[in-house]
């Protein structure tokens, strides 16, 4: 039952929320991994593991944040890949 | 006046500590960081990153050079209706200022490596970098940094203007381009450590690690500077 629930992300300042994209973090941490500099069959690979242990995390919670997203995803991408973790994580504080 | 001026002051130690100070500015380095780390992401070739990233040091180091030759014209019209002693204490004054800001605010209190700039223009370079497809591209993004960061750095340019408009044109011009690329050196090593295999991560890391030291070391520097204007130049200049 869990598994077919939907599960959004809340976009607290624009008070929206919009459903939770397994393929849009996908994109996101096999760009992290490609930027440091991992083969791209590699980072696809990664990103799978990364995508599954989010899923997980999610079952059951309708509604999460980004930054949720983010962190649970830092943490399962830091057992693959700590580099790609670093940066996934930063990668809006460089600037 | 101005001659005796120019044989009164030994600018050299003055030169070298304004180009420490805006070496370790860090803007420019953050954008290179951001348009490495895209080339990377959209599997761009190692030729391609290291043309543009080449192109973006080429950018920088034009306008930093522009700069400092305006930098030099402002200060001939500005000594040929004021007295110099004036304008060191201005300068002196100036560069404090900014010390100042540099030591309170050059980063922001968060993790990572933000800085002081406004978040829409920190998004604009951030969505050029992005964008950049091609050399010139990446050239002009280059030169906006540098004028992104003249806030800071517009203090160091009208002193390094001060110290060498007197000189010959050709010298003059020379000092302008010797400033130009160490101020731009910086960028040149983290061109040739990620042409050289390092990771942006690593790079960023290091970046981090080492802010308040950048942080302190730049603003320190700015008062050391503002301390040298005063005591040798404007006091100089007044007696």
């Amino acid at each position: 039952m869990n598994s077919m629930m939907k599960t959004y992300v809340v976009e607290p300042r624009e008070h929206t929320s919009v459903e939770f994209d397994p393929i849009m973090l996908h994109g996101s941490i096999t760009e992290a991994c490609l930027t440091v500099r991992s083969y791209e069959g590699e980072a696809h690979l990664t990103a799978q593991h990364v995508c599954k242990a989010v899923i997980a995390w999610l079952a059951g919670r309708t509604e999460v944040t980004r930054r949720d997203i983010r962190r649970v995803a830092t943490n399962a991408l830091t057992v693959y890949h700590p580099e790609a973790a670093y940066l996934y994580e930063n990668e809006r504080n460089i600037i | 006046m101005n001659s005796n001026l120019s044989s009164m002051t030994q600018p050299s130690l003055l030169i070298v500590l304004a180009v420490l100070v805006h070496a370790s500015f860090q803007t420019a380095v953050s954008v290179l960081t951001l348009l490495s780390g895209h080339s990377f992401k959209t599997k761009q070739s190692q030729a391609k990153l290291l043309r543009l990233s080449i192109a973006y040091c080429i950018g920088a180091f034009v306008m930093t050079t522009a700069c400092v030759i305006t930098a030099q014209a402002a200060m001939r019209a500005l000594v040929s209706v004021t007295s110099f002693s004036l304008v060191w204490g201005l300068l002196g004054i100036l560069v404090a200022l900014t010390g100042v800001a540099i030591l309170s605010a050059y980063y922001r209190k968060q993790k990572g490596t933000v800085l002081w700039l406004p978040r829409s223009i920190a998004v604009y370079l951030l969505e050029r970098a992005q964008k950049t497809k091609n050399s010139i591209e990446s050239t002009a993004l280059g030169g906006m940094t540098v004028i992104a960061e003249l806030p800071f750095s517009a203090a160091l340019f009208l002193v390094i203007g001060a110290l060498t408009f007197n000189y010959e044109p050709t010298t003059a011009l020379l000092y302008a381009i010797g400033y130009g690329l160490l101020v731009t050196s910086p960028l040149l090593i983290i061109t040739s450590l990620i042409g050289g295999g390092h990771k942006i991560s690593q790079i960023q890391r290091w970046r981090e690690q080492n802010k308040l030291f950048l942080q302190y070391s730049s603003g320190l520097g700015m008062l050391v500077i503002t301390i040298y204007l005063f005591v040798f130049y404007m006091l100089g200049a007044s007696s």
